[in-house]
């Protein structure tokens, strides 16, 4: 047997039909891809008409997460699959008129710096005005942060972006 | 040791040692120093074996003088003297001034001067005022043990929080390795009002000078350079790491959008100005994500202090970081600490 990795966490968002056997469809995937189920809730408060979402938390070998992903999307909508982040976290915050300038450049150094990306957010009030990106990377030590840090102030600060930053946090 | 004998109760049993005050300085934070002093005067002299008088007071119009010591009440012009504190130093016998005057970050303004002249003169000095704390803190300490006297400043950084009292007191023998910290009331209470309503920069701002958080010309605040100030007071006193204002990276608070503190609160953050610095790298004050359970998203005027520390990890503290009788709380614990 190939060796899957060991397990992580996932948090899976999904809409199912509010019919039979769309819960167990999932379930039985999950469990099929050797995924270990932690707690299945239902949001019923934010039905959109027969589409239920549904956070599925459990914990499957990297390996296979994919796969199983993959395999859910033939019978149910897939919100977001998320793993659990690993490594070093940082999250920034561009305030600034972001979009006059290639924003793929932001995410291309953060990339080039051996981060992963988790989340990029915008908010955009019009053509005019400020925009604010909000991105979480994690990055697998501090000299990988540090590269991305370094990339962002240098990009920012050439096109007169504010960058606000992440504070490393303490337990 | 020295400490516990002047605290025991058959040394508080004997006559309080007279302790005479020459206060510069008489805006809020003078004024509720003397207040709190004249309210208190019975319990401090019962606990703390110390009768302290104001014997003057001086204010940029002149001096009110009084050797057997003033209560705290409107300053008669009749009464006034044609006297600068460094006239009052030199004439009127004191054990300690208390030095309240208005901070000049540039030049320590004449604050400066008359706290060399009553160190100088064998006096004590509390004082509040950062200018003469930021531009020469390792000189004045010089000068202060080659007197034999102390320079005590807790209120200049974050006003009522004991940090300095934290650091060299209850952290003795655990060195402090890095400080991060909220310590500008008037920008927090700006960014709380942009995350909790969804006001602009300017709206918060005004709603902040109406309220009397924020000064007509707001730069010293909301540039940065206020928090600035304390990050080298404490990276110098606290860190025992000599910089000064321009080894500071500062970056305000004028350019954050309502929009922007907005989404970082939907990402579970905080936006907050928060100084920055440790035993080595870039001292800097900038505009932070802090995650909203953190115990540095502190809320409206408030101030917060963490210390890293070697051995007992990150110790934090929260209060009032501005206000008179909360800064002249500071003054006062300062000025029962000197050695009388």
């Amino acid at each position: 047997m190939v060796d899957a990795g060991a397990p992580m966490k996932m948090e899976l968002d999904v809409e199912l039909r509010d019919v039979p056997g769309q819960l167990s469809f999932v379930l039985d995937r999950v469990t099929e891809h050797g995924g270990n189920i932690e707690s299945v809730v239902h949001h019923r408060q934010d039905a959109r008409g027969e589409w239920v979402p549904v956070r599925i938390v459990f914990e499957v070998a990297p390996m296979r997460a994919h796969r199983l992903v993959e395999a859910l999307k033939e019978r149910v909508r897939v919100l977001s699959a998320s793993g659990e982040k690993k490594g070093h976290p940082m999250a920034f915050l561009l305030v600034g008129h972001v979009f006059d300038s290639h924003i793929d450049d932001y995410l291309e150094g953060l990339y080039e710096s051996g981060c992963r990306v988790h989340r990029v957010q915008a908010e955009v009030t019009g053509k005019s005005a400020p925009s604010a990106v909000f991105i979480d990377i994690t990055g697998d030590d501090d000299a990988a942060v540090g590269r991305a840090v370094e990339t962002l102030e240098r990009l920012s600060s050439e096109r007169g972006i504010l960058l606000v930053r992440g504070l490393p946090e303490v337990a | 040791m020295a400490d516990a004998t002047r605290q025991s109760t058959e040394t508080v049993r004997q006559a309080p040692r007279h302790v005479r005050v020459i206060l510069a300085g008489y805006g809020t934070v003078g004024r509720a120093f003397h207040t709190i002093l004249a309210k208190n005067k019975a319990t401090i002299e019962a606990k703390h074996g110390v009768s302290v008088d104001v014997v003057a007071v001086c204010r940029s119009q002149g001096a009110w003088v009084t050797e057997s010591g003033m209560e705290p009440r409107p300053l008669a012009l009749d009464e006034r003297r044609d006297m600068s504190v460094s006239d009052v130093l030199r004439e009127v016998e004191a054990d300690v001034l208390v030095e309240l005057t208005p901070t000049d970050l540039e030049t320590g303004g004449a604050a400066l001067e008359n706290i060399r002249t009553a160190i100088d003169k064998g006096l004590h000095v509390v004082t509040a005022n950062k200018g003469p704390v930021v531009l020469d803190l390792p000189g004045l300490k010089e000068r202060a043990a080659k007197n034999g006297v102390e320079l005590r400043f807790e209120a200049t950084a974050g006003a009522a929080i004991p940090i300095m009292s934290l650091a060299d007191f209850c952290l003795r023998g655990n060195p402090v390795t890095r400080i991060e910290g909220v310590l500008n009331g008037t920008c927090n209470y700006i960014l709380t009002r942009m995350g909790e309503e969804g006001l602009g920069f300017d709206e918060a701002l005004f709603e902040a000078q109406s309220l009397g958080y924020a000064e007509a010309d707001p730069a010293a605040d909301v540039d940065g350079w206020d928090a600035a100030a304390k990050v080298v007071i404490l990276a110098n006193h606290v860190l025992g790491r000599p910089l000064s204002l321009k080894d500071v990276q500062v970056t305000g608070i004028r350019a954050v959008t309502g929009e922007a503190v907005q989404l970082a609160r939907k990402q579970g953050y905080a936006l907050r100005l928060v100084g920055a610095v440790g035993l080595e790298g870039p001292a800097t004050v900038a505009p932070r994500l802090v995650p909203l359970a953190s115990p540095l998203n502190v809320q409206g005027t408030l101030n917060v202090m963490r210390l890293h520390t070697a051995y007992a990890g990150p110790i934090a503290l929260s209060g009032h970081g501005a206000g008179g009788t909360e800064t002249a709380s500071a003054v006062l614990a300062d000025l029962l600490a000197l050695p009388w």
